[in-house]
């Protein structure tokens, strides 16, 4: 049954995702929160650190994104807290893109 | 340039901050804290919550613990009350009649509860929720099946409801108005969260006034206009009064709050006044107001702090606050005005929505969301854009808020 997950795994083209809308995805069970910035792509686990708050549905701006129930920021390139109330950091999941994929790897 | 201390009177979230400030900016300063609690400086909005429920809820609370200060360098007397200011000799006498000479004070006394107005019978323990130990002794009471009376529908009898509900208490929430959140809230969000408690199995009795709490056989009684309520537990939470005693003896401004301007300022250029107790000028507002709010302890001592230094910084928010009941979020950016013209965006049955208020320019004055923390952010910046915006377009769930902020 146990399925191997230390992959990396599509979760759509590049232009699947726009700048400041984040999106939502499930990626080997966990919820992700997926970022474009520019060309990049960035994903961090979508549930703060501080509430329970999906951070995909949080408002981006400055490389940050805040989160909608306490307003707590975290850097969307590293899941580094960077204003109260949140302390700590979200997790960060490797991404890259491949012909236009986007392919994350989560654990 | 004056070696005095930096002496902040209160041990609260709005002192810690303050404390912070001062050290990033100045290390070599010399911080004084003092407090009549015991403990650490501690957030307040989990009390009424997860502190409630357990021990892991109240650990959050403590955002810096003992090592921390040590390290830091903040010379902490808790235990200890400030009893008096004698600015002629810039000092402070503490309740060990002990004298702490400053060279800038900050007044961080924060506030009180408001204290249950009716009579109260003898052995009738009354609950409220402002300290830790507050909070612990709620939370030993709290247990399956107890039937617990809540005083208050503002935020903190509603989140007291949830957590004791959550419990698996039997609760029963009294409020005098004819609706909740009177103070702060539009109609909508009362309605939605007074159905929502209801839906949880909480008895709600508004439009019903507590006069006494008698001591029954083994529990209290909660007399009130519309008769008696029994209950094992009884919690007040009918709003705070802040602690201005201390700047009033000493002859500073004070007007429901410790009067300061935009920089945090009394009338003594020694003294400055940070947190809830400020009945502060805001320069968006261009008005004085008291805030009770987690935002005002968090920013406007690091901006006192700032200026206790040196600097001429102004502290300028729109009054923000979150309450969270249940699965529930509430809201609020601005402040609502009965002037205002409100504009419902997204159906209340669905569970999510937002009440935007706008003003007579047709801008964004003011929004309470519920369940709808998706569109604060785009909000926050509405709001400070201050442009008029097309109600059409506000009420238009397909139309994402943030797609108007640059229209």
């Amino acid at each position: 049954m146990e399925q191997v997950t230390n992959t990396w795994q599509a979760i759509g083209m590049l232009d699947d995702f726009m700048e400041g809308e984040p999106a939502a995805v499930v990626a080997g069970d966990k919820p992700v929160a997926v970022f474009r910035i520019g060309d990049e792509v960035f994903a961090l686990h979508d549930l703060c650190t501080h509430g329970h708050a999906r951070l995909s549905e949080g408002y981006v701006e400055d490389g940050c994104v805040e989160c909608p129930l306490h307003q707590g920021l975290f850097d969307i390139r590293s899941g580094a807290p960077r204003c109260a109330p949140v302390t700590e950091a979200v997790r960060s999941y490797p991404i890259r893109i491949v012909d236009g994929q986007v392919e994350i790897h989560v654990e | 340039m004056s070696s005095k201390p930096y002496v902040i009177a209160g041990a609260g979230h709005a002192a810690r901050r303050a404390a912070e400030t001062l050290r990033a900016r100045d290390a070599d300063a010399h911080i004084v804290m003092i407090g009549d609690e015991r403990v650490l400086p501690y957030d307040r909005p989990e009390l009424s919550k997860g502190a409630l429920l357990s021990e892991e809820g109240e650990r959050r609370i403590f955002i810096r613990d003992a090592a921390w200060y040590g390290a830091q360098r903040v010379d902490m007397r808790l235990g200890m009350r400030v009893e008096a200011i004698d600015r002629a000799s810039q000092s402070v006498v503490l309740s060990d009649g002990a004298r702490v000479e400053y060279g800038r004070l900050l007044l961080a006394t924060g506030s009180r509860v408001r204290p249950f107005p009716g009579h109260v019978d003898d052995g009738v323990k009354l609950h409220y929720v402002r300290t830790v130990d507050d909070a612990r002794a709620l939370r030993a009471a709290l247990s399956p099946g107890k039937r617990v009376a809540v005083l208050g529908g503002g935020f903190i009898g509603l989140e007291v409801a949830a957590s004791a509900s959550k419990a698996d208490c039997a609760v029963v929430l009294i409020e005098p108005a004819q609706r909740l959140l009177m103070r702060s809230m539009p109609r909508e969000v009362a309605d939605f969260m007074h159905a929502l408690h209801r839906a949880k199995g909480v008895d709600m009795r508004l439009d019903t006034k507590p006069l006494a709490v008698r001591r029954g056989a083994g529990h209290a009684i909660v007399e009130t206009d519309r008769g008696d309520i029994a209950a094992d537990i009884v919690v007040v939470g009918i709003g705070v009064v802040p602690n201005v005693e201390l700047a009033q003896a000493a002859g500073l401004a004070v007007n429901n709050g410790i009067v300061v301007d935009e920089q945090c300022r009394t009338g003594d250029p020694s003294i400055f006044a940070a947190g809830e107790v400020t009945m502060h000028f805001n320069p968006l507002l261009e008005r004085h107001v008291r805030v009770e709010s987690w935002q005002v302890a968090e920013n406007q001592p690091v901006i006192a702090a700032a200026n206790m230094l040196g600097a001429e910084e102004p502290y300028a928010e729109m009054p923000w606050l979150w309450s969270d009941q249940y699965e529930c979020n509430v809201q609020t950016l601005g402040l609502f005005d009965v002037a205002h013209e409100t504009v419902l965006r997204g159906d209340p049955s669905s569970g999510s929505f937002c009440v935007l208020a706008l003003n007579g320019a047709g801008a964004l004055a003011a929004v309470a969301a519920v369940n709808a923390g998706r569109d604060m952010g785009a909000c926050k910046r509405l709001l400070a854009a201050g442009k008029p915006l097309d109600i059409g377009a506000l009420r238009d769930t397909n139309v994402a808020l943030r797609t108007l902020i640059a229209a």
